[in-house]
């Protein structure tokens, strides 16, 4: 038996003060009498003759007990489990996340194994019980919704793939509490080999599980060092178990090297490769056979140090171009006449000065531009409050710093103001047909921003957005996640491979939305046509380690029992009503033993 | 006030009474006896006024000349019968209304009366703290007064089983009269050892009615008076009727023990008259005749 508010076991407490009364109460009438000789025997023989005659003393307070407690059992609101589901609703939800792909069942896997389960499940249904089956892994899904077919809850069961991504259990939750909220007659039922609590009434958690004896390949990472890269992977043991074994380091599909491993249970241990030359891709693998495979590999895509070519239109701004100048991988080319035939460049600084036609094939970074075709100039303002919104631009950057003049923009079409003055944009920050624009309203000589310490991040923070910098770090993404794709201004056509190799059309349409479909590990490949040829560049998908690799799991006692009984359909009946009728049950019989005077 | 323990027109009864005689010559032992060795034996004792059914050539015709009221001598015979009277003065005794130790305080007087009527000597045991108080062998009539001041000053008080304390000394061959409550677990003991001490055992059972059968119910704390010790019972009709399973069983197995032995045994509640006790329960006890 199971208490949906146990919580109310507390009220046992009161039990006390009822004994307590009882004690107090009981008042005997003091007789003197010349000696308890007989009465000690008479007492005796009760006691050795009749074991209960004891108890039949204190009936009244026994009752009294027992309907106390009957009543509090009735608070508690206790339920059974029972095959039967009276015909109401059921709801299966089917972790198909990464972890079940486990294969330490009898089964293929704990995912195969759950979907046997489920499959028994449906067929010992009542026919009028509604099924709603939903399935969890980054996000929730019905699959069937109330549905009483059989025939089609199989089908449709069958179709669940598993996946690579990791289980999202609060959106499930939130979603199977809104879709019991008004049902009366539920039970929901979670396949899973996760430990989840139950937070839901008339939830039961079958744990799939086995033994779970798993390694991990839990990070891969690398940096720079002078002419190759020095690699960093970290293993971990999941299980309870003494392992050893080879990790193979693959760069671009060939074995680089090879080295042993061991590791007690729980322990993990951090292994360099050094001397690693460049490559485009990186793989570890750890060469073992245990529950889960997937954790086995590890993926990594090396970014490139790729040279950025900008080209700074000045007449003349020191500021500005060695603030530029900081920044390694950039190329810097100066010139102090807007040409308009230029291009090549990944960024276009012009400063004061602009070309009457603006190149097409880079971004742009406009500092007190003239009206063009781009931005417009409103006014021109001498002094107001600045404010700022909150933006990758002014990321760490302290708004104390004055303005002599500044232009005053119309908010375009294409882009959002970053910074205003007296609550107009004197800052904009957009993109026109993959071009990142930046207009800054203002001569970087007319303000004391080049004496503050601020103004250096300010320029990178505005060399980062134009020029993907950050890019590098969204090239490694776990299963499950979404990556944005930056194509370059220039793309026509952008298409991705996965791990299957299957080609798929990403853009046109520009601008491009995050990429969401990302539910199996391996290297994605984006590729972008551009008028004059075609680029490719990489991203890795690896599993949620530290989320889906412990497949190991103490299960508690109780659960350990419930998936014995995997095969069986079973609901919470609630055994409120039969806790009243014991309730008054004993109440009736104290009034009849008081009125009897046993 | 205290009440009179005895008045003369019960003892005038007495006169008629003796110990039955049939425990007694079973015993070889008598105190007024016809005896074939009498005329030897005997020496002058005292008088007794002629009662119905006394000797008559024992008749004293001198005093007859003299008061025209007839005596008849009484003579001493050497071998006195000695009767031990044990009375049990234990708290447990002072209870009952009328009290049980008042009972028994008159059956040890009339029974000492009738024996020193009868030219036996009596000596009455009492318990004092932890020892065993006697009056010593008082013989003849005239000892009477000793006996009723004695035992219209005996407390009843004692906190200790009086029946320990009679293995105590030793007795010469006789008859023992026990007067008690019978609340012991050492009863056997005693009647064992009186018997190996030659006696003849007559055991007088004083109970009050509220020990044959109680009649309160409720919850009741039961306290000892000699132990002060109490006990809980809630006393429903089940309980008082396993009650009274429990007393017959005490009485039959008094009886059994006295049977055993060779005693005479009698129940008396404290609610009969002294007349009825003597009069009627001992005699129907076959305990005086």
């Amino acid at each position: 038996m199971n208490f949906y508010s146990p919580i109310f076991f507390l009220f046992l407490l009161g039990l006390i003060p009822i004994i307590l009364m009882y004690l107090l109460k009981k008042q005997h009438k003091d007789i003197e009498i010349s000696s308890n000789f007989l009465w000690k025997k008479t007492l005796r023989d009760i006691e050795a003759n009749k074991p209960w005659q004891k108890l039949r003393k204190n009936l009244l307070l026994l009752l009294q007990i027992l309907a106390f407690i009957f009543i509090v059992f009735t608070l508690t609101q206790p339920y059974i489990i029972s095959d039967i589901l009276s015909g109401g609703s059921l709801i299966i939800v089917l972790d198909s996340s990464a972890s079940m792909q486990s294969t330490d069942v009898d089964y293929e896997n704990r995912f195969h194994k759950a979907k046997a389960d489920i499959r028994q499940a449906i067929n010992s249904l009542k026919p009028q019980t509604e099924v709603t089956l939903i399935s969890m892994d980054k996000s929730p899904k019905i699959i069937v919704s109330n549905s009483s077919d059989k025939s089609l809850l199989k089908r449709k069961l069958d179709s669940i793939k598993v996946s690579d991504n990791s289980e999202n259990l609060k959106d499930t939750v939130s979603l199977v509490k809104a879709i019991t909220k008004d049902i009366e007659n539920y039970q929901v039922i979670f396949y899973t080999d996760k430990n989840i609590e139950n937070s839901i009434s008339n939830m039961i958690v079958k744990n799939i599980n086995g033994k779970g004896d798993n390694l991990a390949i839990e990070n891969l990472s690398y940096t720079y060092s002078d002419d190759n890269i020095t690699v960093l992977t970290r293993i971990k043991n999941y299980s309870q178990n003494h392992y050893s074994s080879d990790i193979v380091l693959y760069s671009d599909g060939e074995i680089h090297d090879v080295k042993e491993i061991d590791l007690s249970p729980d322990e993990s241990k951090n292994i360099y490769w050094y001397d690693v030359p460049y490559a485009d891709i990186l793989k570890a693998e750890i060469d073992l056979e245990d529950s889960l495979t997937l954790d086995n590999y590890r993926y990594a895509v090396v970014n490139k140090q790729k040279e950025n070519k900008v080209l700074l239109v000045s007449k003349g701004n020191v500021f500005l171009q060695k603030a530029i100048d900081i920044q390694q991988n950039i190329e810097l080319y100066r010139a102090n006449e807007a040409d308009e035939d230029i291009s090549g460049f990944d960024l276009y600084v012009y400063d004061g000065l602009l070309p009457k036609e603006l190149p097409k094939d880079g971004n742009l970074l406009m500092f007190n531009p003239p009206t063009n075709s781009l931005v417009k100039i409103n006014s021109l303002s001498r002094s107001g409050e600045l404010k700022v919104r909150e933006d990758e631009l002014f990321a760490n950057i302290s708004l104390d710093f004055t303005i002599r003049e500044t232009k005053v923009f119309d908010t375009p079409s294409w882009g959002v103001s970053v910074l205003l003055s007296n609550d107009k944009p004197i800052i904009l920050k957009g993109e026109v047909k993959n071009q990142k624009i930046v207009a800054v309203g203002f001569d970087i000589n007319d303000t004391d921003l080049p004496l503050k310490i601020d103004f250096p991040i300010f320029i990178q923070n505005v060399l980062s957005y134009t020029l993907n910098l950050n890019n590098h770090k969204s090239n490694s993404v776990l299963a499950g996640e979404s990556i944005k794709i930056d194509p370059l201004p220039k793309s026509q056509e952008v298409y991705i491979t996965n791990p299957q190799e299957i080609k798929s059309l990403l853009a046109p349409p520009f601008p491009l939305a995050p990429y969401t479909d990302i539910n199996s590990i391996g290297i994605y490949t984006i590729e972008e046509k551009y008028e004059d040829g075609s680029n490719k560049n990489y991203f890795a998908v690896n599993l949620n380690t530290s989320k889906e690799s412990n497949t190991f799991y103490d299960i508690p006692e109780d659960n350990e029992e419930l998936s014995k009984e995997q095969n069986r359909v079973t609901s919470g009946r609630n055994m409120k009503n039969i806790f009243i009728w014991l309730a008054l049950a004993a109440l009736a019989i104290e009034w009849v033993v008081y009125n009897r005077g046993y | 006030m205290k009440e009179k323990l005895i008045n003369s027109d019960f003892l005038k009864k007495l006169d008629r009474l003796k110990l039955n005689s049939n425990i007694i010559l079973n015993k070889g032992y008598s105190g007024l006896r016809k005896s074939k060795s009498k005329g030897n034996s005997v020496e002058f004792s005292d008088f007794r006024e002629y009662t119905h059914g006394d000797d008559y050539r024992k008749i004293d015709w001198n005093v007859y000349a003299r008061f025209e009221r007839l005596f008849i001598k009484l003579f001493m015979e050497e071998r006195e019968a000695l009767i031990n009277i044990f009375l049990d003065c234990s708290k447990s005794m002072d209870f009952g209304n009328p009290k049980k130790s008042l009972t028994a305080q008159k059956i040890a007087l009339a029974l000492g009366y009738l024996s020193l009527s009868n030219m036996d000597k009596i000596n009455l045991f009492t318990q004092k703290d932890d020892f065993l108080k006697d009056t010593d062998y008082l013989h003849g009539k005239n000892s009477f007064s000793t006996l009723v001041n004695y035992v219209d000053n005996i407390n009843f008080d004692n906190k200790r089983d009086f029946f320990s304390l009679i293995k105590s000394r030793t007795y010469k061959k006789g008859v023992s009269i026990i007067i008690s409550d019978l609340f012991t677990n050492t009863l056997k003991d005693s009647i064992k050892y009186l018997s190996y001490m030659k006696q003849t055992i007559i055991i007088i059972q004083v109970l009050s009615l509220e020990e044959i059968k109680p009649n309160d119910t409720g919850d009741i704390r039961f306290i000892d008076s000699e132990t002060h010790e109490a006990k809980d019972v809630s006393v429903t009709p089940q309980v008082l009727s396993s009650y009274n399973d429990t007393f017959s069983e005490f009485i039959n197995e008094i009886k059994e023990l006295c049977h055993k032995y060779g005693c005479s045994y009698t129940l008396v509640s404290n609610k009969e008259h002294i007349d009825e006790i003597i009069l009627d329960n001992l005699i129907k006890a076959r305990i005086l005749r």
